[in-house]
């Protein structure tokens, strides 16, 4: 219908700037992690793949990996947990879709500054919303229980990293389980299907590509985390609250220190994409199932 | 009354004309650290906009990029923005543009006459200010803004619970907060997540006891073995013991700043070791009325000198690339002189580095410890600007799980060992 010099007239505005604002950018990225740079003045020094090397060996780039995955799994796991269980109820003719759909997506209309700062208010352990709930209903010892010392702050942040999220990946849920023809759940309720029969058995299989598409959404939301844990850190980021993201920004563009290895971060950045693009193609591939038309 | 303002604010304002001096042309960019709402930025707006009314010919051109000034300014001059002046955190500028090379020395702008009279313009600074502005034994950093580490408490407070003077050693701290405890108050302010705070327990503590070297000394080893000094494991059990005693409240551990710093503006808790901004921050919640002292971190077992202060300052330097390098030089001498470095403490409540200025009020003791200062240390006894990627990786977050209480003092020498051993592999 149309001719391949118009089909290509249309896709060149997009594909340059593709190629100028990704994969440009994303060359220099393995160019520069080749080298040991400041990224002050022209003084680059080659290095190979020593920076790549250094990261085997570095303890802090594990304690990132290791919560950027905590956050990718289990995060996830409560996320489309919640917004499964959401959707289920919410589609199952409960009265106020759209107050109940708005109040779960309302956290992520809100600056992430501010949702931080109100966690924190939350997390308290004088005067907090959570402990002084708990106080208020007889629980006097666990009312003391810290949220935020360093041994539970990762879990905390977590908690409020799914709150957030949920209703984003609800909204999206929702949106899918809207186009699923109706008679195919009246002809179940006939048969006696229960709401969760109905959800899994007709609902699930009908919404599979947007459940895809959310997954591979979550991964790179997660993979790259980097905006919550900079302000849920406040003053000091601590290290149990790093993920690549934070560590790349530490490492290459300081934060409390002058730290400016910008090599060094350019490496965490390639072995970041890496993983995401590999994770990406592992939930594709293995999710991947005979679209269904209706 | 409003008239002697007006004859005040006048005579300020022509001494401020006065000492601008004579004209020279030119347009200075000038990054800046501070953020466009905060009182230290309007100051130095106000202040600009006086040396330009005294020098028609140059105009300036501040840009107020907040704390990540450095960085922006790494990629603006990557991007071939010309910048003349720059300013921030002087342990940052020594990691990043200084130690780059980009910078221009200061040694005879020092050396000439000072904007005051001075015989030489280094003649002005509080003491020992420019020693931690060197770079291979030549300044390259003209601080302006001199914040020091020390124990800001609520004088009041202090003397309700019995206390006349401040402790002079670390047996006298420990006996004062066990007053303050009886007299049904936290004794210390400290927050979880605040690790450039928490370090300065253990920087002083090994200051002290073990001097000002030792620090920079046990990073360097490669074998991590200058760790396993018994003074190291003794300065932990130390700073446990303010735990253990009960003089920092156990929620301490879960307070994420500015929680716990909070409680001192709140008349809950004594006091906190931290910079000379705390009572600025807390202006609101303390109230006018608040009775702030400063002492400075003792002497431990009979040793270590109190005068040696560990202070954060806020420093000018010029770039390489400038064009405007006399202008902005010019600049630098104008914001340094008696009149201006007057303004800038009073209006944005800021310790000024000019030795002949007052600071506020709530600073008076603060002051007093800057202009007795025998040795001014800069953060982390320099290791924060030399090996700053040691500091943020090793020495804050394992400080941190020891003094907060989650490793042992023993696991903590074990873990530096280990951790500086690991760091000098890995280089």
């Amino acid at each position: 219908m149309f001719s391949k010099r118009l089909i290509l007239g249309f896709l060149a505005p997009a594909t340059f700037i593709y190629f100028v604002f990704f994969l440009l950018p994303v060359a220099c990225t393995l160019y520069i992690s080749l080298f040991d740079w400041t990224g002050f003045g022209d003084h680059m020094t080659f290095i190979g793949l020593k920076n790549y090397v250094r990261m085997w060996s570095d303890p802090v780039f594990w304690i990132s990996l290791q919560n950027t995955f905590a956050i990718l799994v289990v995060g996830g796991v409560c996320v489309f947990a919640l917004a499964l269980l959401f959707t289920a109820l919410i589609d199952s003719g409960v009265w106020g879709k759209k107050l109940f759909r708005f109040i779960f997506f309302l956290p992520n209309i809100l600056a992430i500054v501010a949702v931080t700062a109100m966690w924190s208010y939350i997390y308290n352990p004088k005067g907090g919303l959570l402990n002084g709930l708990l106080k208020g209903i007889g629980l006097t010892g666990a009312s003391k229980f810290l949220w935020t010392a360093p041994e539970h702050i990762f879990w905390s942040m977590l908690a409020a990293i799914v709150w957030v999220n949920t209703g984003f990946f609800l909204i999206l849920l929702l949106a899918g389980t809207d186009k699923v023809p109706k008679d195919m759940y009246e002809a179940a309720e006939l048969d006696g299907a229960s709401i969760f029969q109905k959800f899994f058995f007709i609902t699930i299989p009908m919404i599979w590509d947007v459940l895809v598409i959310s997954l591979v959404i979550w991964i790179i939301a997660a993979m790259k985390m980097f905006e919550f844990p900079y302000a849920f850190g406040l003053i000091q980021i601590p290290q149990q609250l790093y993920t690549l993201g934070i560590y790349l920004f530490i490492m290459g563009f300081g934060h409390r220190e002058p730290i400016y290895q910008l090599g060094y971060a350019a490496a965490i950045g390639v072995v970041l994409l890496a993983l995401t693009f590999i994770l990406i193609f592992a939930t594709r591939r293995l999710l991947r199932r005979a679209t269904l038309e209706f | 009354m409003q008239g002697k303002k007006h004859l005040a604010g006048g005579t300020l304002a022509l001494a401020l004309l006065a000492l601008a001096g004579p004209a020279s042309a030119g347009e200075i960019t000038y990054w800046s650290l501070w953020n466009d709402q905060e009182p230290s930025a309007k100051e130095v707006t106000a202040l600009a906009k006086k040396y330009m009314d005294a020098h028609p010919d140059t105009k300036i051109n501040i840009t107020f990029n907040g704390r990540q000034n450095q960085v922006k300014v790494r990629t603006a001059l990557a991007g071939g923005t010309s910048i003349d002046l720059v300013d921030g955190e002087l342990d940052n500028l020594a990691g990043g543009l200084v130690a780059a090379g980009q910078v221009v020395p200061f040694d005879d702008l020092l050396a000439s006459p000072g904007p005051d009279g001075q015989a030489k313009f280094s003649d002005l600074f509080l003491p020992a200010a420019l020693d931690v502005a060197k770079h291979d034994g030549v300044v390259y950093q003209i601080p302006y803004d001199y914040n020091p580490y020390a124990f800001y408490y609520n004088k009041q407070m202090w003397a309700d619970a019995g206390v006349t003077a401040p402790p002079a050693t670390w047996d006298d701290l420990l006996a004062d907060l066990e007053k303050i405890k009886a007299a049904g108050h936290n004794g210390l302010a400290v927050e979880s997540d605040a690790g450039v705070y928490n370090i300065k327990y253990l920087t002083y503590m090994l200051e002290r006891t073990l001097g000002p070297d030792f620090l920079m000394k046990a990073v360097e080893d490669k074998t991590g073995e200058t760790w396993k000094d018994p003074a190291v494991l003794a300065a932990m059990q130390k700073m446990r013991v303010l735990w253990d005693k009960g003089y920092v409240p156990p929620e301490s551990k879960g307070y994420q700043w500015p929680a716990a710093q909070q409680t001192i503006g709140l008349g809950d808790t004594s006091a906190e070791l931290v910079g000379s901004w705390l009572p600025i921050e807390l202006a609101d919640t303390a109230g006018p009325d608040f009775q702030w002292g400063t002492f400075p971190f003792p002497t431990v077992d009979g040793k270590g000198d109190p005068k040696h202060v560990e202070v954060l300052q806020i420093a000018f330097v010029v770039l390489k690339s400038s064009k405007n390098q006399a202008e902005a030089e010019d600049f630098i001498k104008f914001m340094l002189s008696n009149a201006s470095q007057q303004e800038y403490s009073a209006n944005a409540l800021r310790p000024a580095v000019n030795k002949s200025v007052d600071w506020p009020k709530q600073l008076a003791d603060a002051h007093a410890i800057a202009t007795g200062a025998t040795l001014v240390l800069s953060e982390d006894d320099g290791v924060k600007a030399k090996y700053p990627d040691y500091v943020a990786n090793i020495l804050e977050p394992t400080n941190q799980k020891a003094f907060l209480g989650d490793l042992t003092p023993e696991q903590f020498v074990d873990q530096m060992v280990s951790l500086t051993k690991n760091y000098w592999a890995s280089k």
